[in-house]
Formats: structure tokens, sequence, C-alpha cells
């Protein structure tokens, strides 16, 4: 990352997203691939997790730092193409509002499945 | 525009150091990742259609190459991600000049962690060739 084109709000927040990001994928793949088995039925176990209010909060979070790090990295590899000062604030703005709208399509995904799954849930897991 | 690019790749061809591979394999690791957040999303998108379409949208996932394109994507996980925390430790730590050291470190923990998934991700292979069909 190139913090002469990128700006310095750009290259620390990356740092700051990516120790979130770091830790919260070590949980979810923890809690989503080892803690839940294949073997077990799947869908089941993913919604009596996901009807808890904690597990709910850390996706979401988890689903906005990885937008912004995503979209942030993308920003820096087109940075790195040597556009204009002009286009590279193009750019932000289209970035910014691609990740609202894929921070708000994650929400509406996750209260969608929280709606989905609410009646099929049996034995509640604890929140962490 | 793109031609930039490629002087990444003739940097790596004349002078091969680990640095610039790294540079070039996180790059590579991240744009695969940001593909995989939107395919992620989708995927978990069938939850508008109801419990039976997201059921079935998880059964194609069940299948010997969803398993092997699983393995990978932890591969690129692993390679972003601890790639990432040698960053962090070079840029917030001083010590620069042990970086070379750094580097084999985390390219050790890479190979530990990429062998012992492998107990994880092998038995499920077999079983789903069974429910593939």
């Amino acid at each position: 990352m190139d913090i002469t084109k990128t700006g310095v709000w750009s290259w620390l927040m990356q740092r700051i997203t990516a120790v979130y990001i770091f830790i919260g994928v070590v949980v979810h793949f923890m809690v989503v691939h080892y803690y839940i088995s294949v073997k077990t039925e799947l869908i089941d176990t993913l919604v009596t997790r996901i009807t808890s209010i904690g597990w709910q909060i850390f996706d979401f979070t988890l689903l906005a730092a990885v937008t912004y790090h995503a979209l942030n990295g993308i920003y820096a590899v087109i940075c790195d193409l040597g556009i204009s000062r002009k286009a590279r604030r193009g750019w932000t703005f289209i970035f910014w509002i691609l990740g609202i709208a894929i921070t708000v399509l994650g929400f509406l995904i996750l209260t969608r499945l929280v709606a989905v799954s609410s009646p099929i849930s049996i034995n509640p897991v604890p929140s962490p | 525009m793109i031609q930039r690019y490629f002087r990444y790749f003739r940097e790596m061809k004349l002078n091969p150091n680990q640095g610039m591979f790294t540079f070039i394999l996180h790059r590579v690791t991240g744009i695969i990742l940001v593909i995989y957040l939107f395919i992620h999303l989708w995927s978990l998108s069938h939850a508008f259609e109801g419990a039976e379409a997201l059921k079935n949208a998880f059964e194609l996932y069940n299948t010997t190459l969803f398993h092997i394109g699983e393995y990978l994507l932890l591969l690129c996980i692993l390679i972003h991600g601890l790639n990432g925390l040698r960053l962090l430790l070079t840029d917030f730590l001083p010590i620069t000049s042990k970086q070379r050291a750094l580097w084999w470190f985390f390219f050790i923990i890479f190979l530990i962690i990429a062998v012992a998934s492998l107990f994880w991700f092998l038995p499920e292979l077999p079983y789903s060739f069974i429910q593939a069909r």
C-alpha cells in the first residue's frame, strides 16, 4: 500500500481492520467449520447459532470490517496503477457507495437468516 | 495503464527475492478473497427465498470440487493473514533488521497449519463423493 497515494487514514484503518479480521476470521472459521461439522445437520446448527444476538453483532461487525478492508485493498491496487488525484477521489466515492450498499445488503441477509431460522431453532447456542 | 502491473513480474524476474514474491502473492490472494466475499454473500442471500432454498444452496457445497476449493480458500486466507500479520509486525515494531528471519518463521507456521488442516479436510472428501453421487 502506497501511503503517499492512498492517504494515512486509509493505511491506518487497513491495519486496524486487519487486526479485527484476523481474530474474527479465526473465530468464524472455527465456529462454522470445526464446531459445526459437515456431518451434522449444517442448516440446523447454523440457525441455532444465528438466532443469538451476540453472534449477530459479531457477524455484522465482521462483515463491515471485511468490506472496508476489501474495498480499501482494491482502492490501493487501483492507486498503484498511477491514476490522477481527481480519479482517486472519484474511486473513493464509488467505493464508499459500494461498501455501504454491501453492508446494508449483508444486514438484510442477516435479518432474513434470523427470520428464516427462528421457527426451527431447537436448542440455542450460547452467545460468545 | 495495466502494463504498469507487468513491472512487478519483470522486477520478480530480475530480482527474485522473498519480498517481491510475497508482495505479488498478497495482492493475488487479496483479490481472490474479495471475489470470494461476493460469492459468500450471494450464497447466503438464498435466505431471501426461504429455508429450503438455503438448504439446497448449501447442498452444492458438500461436493468434492467445493471441498477442494475450500482447502484452496484456506490456503489463500493463511497466506494473506499470516503475511498481513508479518506486515503489521514490521510496521509497528522495530524488527525490520530481522525481517528475513521473520519471513521464514511465518513460512514455517504456514506450512504447519496447511499440513495439519489436511487431517480435517481429507476425511471429508470420500464422504462427499457418496453425497454428491
